[in-house]
């Protein structure tokens, strides 16, 4: 990512995708499938429960607060460093968009090129 | 110069992810609401009035707050939807935080059925409901006047003493031909609206009645008009049209009305007036009104696409939602049009995922008749979640209607491919499920007119959006 992310300001959120959860059995913990301007993308369990916390409110301080309490072992800032792995992963897949600001919700699409061609 | 103002009129941003970098020619849209304010402000003597149209973003907060202090304003509206709701009251915070003594009021169609809600809010001041452009001027003229006696000022809500005091209601506007031709071209803050419409061309949008005689129990637009239907004479109308054309590059003209063949009488006489010009236009409409005759006359003048509001594929679920057709005439309309010459692929029906009544099978009924449709004449879909916006049916009876809960609670995130309510027979994420079904086949298999859409954003086809990327990051 090039830069330190101040994790108790920055919002993550979803960008110009659609997504469902995966039917699956009661109990388990639910799996998101995920279609953005890239491809179609299945998480597994932790980044569908990060997926699932974007709420384009939380902070990653916050979503990385509620995923350490729930598994107590894991400190916040462990959870902090996954959490912006996966960010910086569906960055690159234009999928979510780690800075949210409502009044300016866009971000430089990957897929898209900026030179001219054709 | 004094360039301090006597109000400022403000459309907030679109919360909504990159959805401008997408589609510009829709987002870039002249703001009619607040369009219609100016002009009849400035009609009335008062021309100290500027608006902003920060609909597409608003990238620096600091510039935004410069322009309110350089006006030194005394009044400062905000026209909302239900999606940017929450960016007006973000700003009307800067507002009152840079001039305590500004007076901020809200409008438009969310906060005219959220008054109340809206008040509590310390940053409001006065909520204008319904139609704005007589009750503001009042209110306007009341604040510049220096003796301001707000109970006398019909069509608003506003704070005294710490109570909120809701003004009996104002009659609607009769004779639409009073109102001047909206103000447009309205500038943002960052100078990237302008560069959008440079590359893009947006709809050119005319408003040539109000209201809606309908009662779909989905739709806000008869509670707005208060079940009334107005309509603009036709030399008026056609006055505005070749008015913007004469302005415009693109002598396109959008239609914008609730529904502009309710009367269909007087859309003869429109059509005969324009079969005379050289104007190409586009509207929607109601299926149940097309016959093959009008169908012709639609587009012997200038029709070049109609959209149909069809919403399901289900006649119970359209007969709960009071939508007064059929699948019959739905099909009919189509094929009577198609007939008389209009391409296929301009005409788009609309239909929505998730209306309260909907159960699996009547999900998968509509997504086959969307199938059939477009199989047999090449018609374009646009489907979307149903969102029971403040002011529908629906969201003032959501027990009747077959709403469980709302689970959604900022309204931001009220927008139609989020779904926002858990209904009797699906809940919230079996309608994501079933939308998300529906747009990744889409994908897989397009219609002609999906592939259209798709093909701009294939890697390295053309630099189109590379373009709009570079003005938004520039």
């Amino acid at each position: 990512m090039g830069y330190k992310i101040k994790t108790e300001s920055v919002v993550p959120y979803k960008y110009l995708c659609k997504w469902r959860l995966l039917d699956t059995n009661e109990g388990n913990n639910p799996i998101v499938k995920v279609a953005g301007v890239s491809g179609e993308y299945i998480l597994n369990e932790v980044a569908s429960e990060i997926w699932l916390l974007m709420d384009g409110r939380r902070t990653i301080r916050d979503i990385a607060s509620i995923i350490s309490k729930k598994y107590e072992e894991v400190s916040i800032s462990e959870v902090e460093k996954d959490i912006i792995e996966f960010l910086d992963q569906f960055e690159q897949k234009d999928v979510i968009i780690i800075d949210y600001n409502s009044l300016f919700p866009y971000k430089k699409l990957n897929a898209i090129r900026e030179d001219k061609d054709e | 110069m004094n360039k301090s103002a006597d109000a400022v009129l403000i459309v907030p941003p679109s919360p909504y992810p990159g959805m401008s970098m997408l589609f510009p020619s829709l987002t870039t849209t002249d703001p009619l609401g607040i369009g219609y304010l100016i002009s009849y402000l400035k009609k009335k003597g008062i021309n100290k009035v500027y608006g902003l149209n920060l609909y597409n973003g608003l990238k620096n907060i600091n510039r935004f707050s410069e322009y309110i202090k350089r006006k030194k304003t005394k009044v400062v509206g905000f026209s909302t939807m239900t999606e940017n709701y929450n960016n007006g009251i973000r700003l009307a915070r800067i507002v009152k935080n840079i001039l305590p003594s500004t007076t901020v009021v809200m409008g438009g169609p969310h906060v005219t059925f959220t008054d109340e809600e809206t008040l509590l809010e310390s940053c409001v001041d006065v909520v204008v409901r319904h139609e704005g452009e007589i009750t503001f001027y009042e209110l306007l003229d009341c604040i510049l006047g220096g003796r301001c006696d707000l109970s006398k000022v019909d069509g608003i809500t506003y704070k005294e003493n710490n109570q909120i005091v809701k003004n009996k209601h104002r009659n609607f506007i009769k004779n639409l031909d009073v109102l001047p031709f909206p103000e447009r071209n309205l500038p943002d803050i960052d100078g990237i609206l302008m560069k959008l419409k440079e590359i893009t061309p947006s709809r050119n949008v005319v408003i040539t009645t109000r209201g809606c005689p309908g009662g779909c129990k989905f739709c806000a637009a008869t509670a707005m008009s208060g079940g009334t239907y107005r309509m603009r004479s036709v030399e008026d109308v056609i006055e505005e049209c070749n008015y913007i054309s004469s302005l415009s590059k693109n002598n396109e003209i959008f239609f914008g009305d609730d529904t502009i063949t309710a009367n269909v009488g007087r859309l003869m006489t429109l059509l005969k007036y324009l079969r005379k010009g050289k104007i190409k236009w586009a509207a929607e409409s109601r299926v149940d009104v097309i016959t093959p005759e009008l169908a012709k006359e639609i587009v012997k003048a200038g029709c070049i696409g109609l959209q149909f509001g069809v919403e399901s594929g289900d006649q119970r679920v359209l007969d709960r939602m009071g939508k007064g057709i059929t699948l019959v005439q739905v099909e009919n309309a189509i094929k009577y049009v198609i007939d008389a010459g209009l391409n296929p692929v301009s005409v788009a029906c609309s239909f929505m995922i998730g209306i309260p009544g909907d159960t699996r099978k009547s999900v998968k009924k509509t997504l086959k008749f969307i199938k059939y449709l477009q199989d047999k004449y090449g018609i374009a879909a646009v489907v979307g979640i149903t969102v029971p916006y403040p002011g529908t049916y629906i969201w003032r009876f959501p027990e009747k209607s077959g709403i469980l809960r709302i689970v959604e609670q900022s309204y931001e995130r009220f927008s139609v491919d989020n779904p926002v309510m858990d209904l009797e027979n699906l809940t919230h994420e079996e309608i994501r499920a079933l939308y998300y079904d529906y747009v990744v086949e889409s994908i897989h298999h397009p219609t002609r007119y999906q592939k259209s859409l798709f093909q701009h954003f294939h890697k390295g086809k053309g630099n189109y959006y590379g373009e709009i990327q570079k003005i938004y990051f520039e």
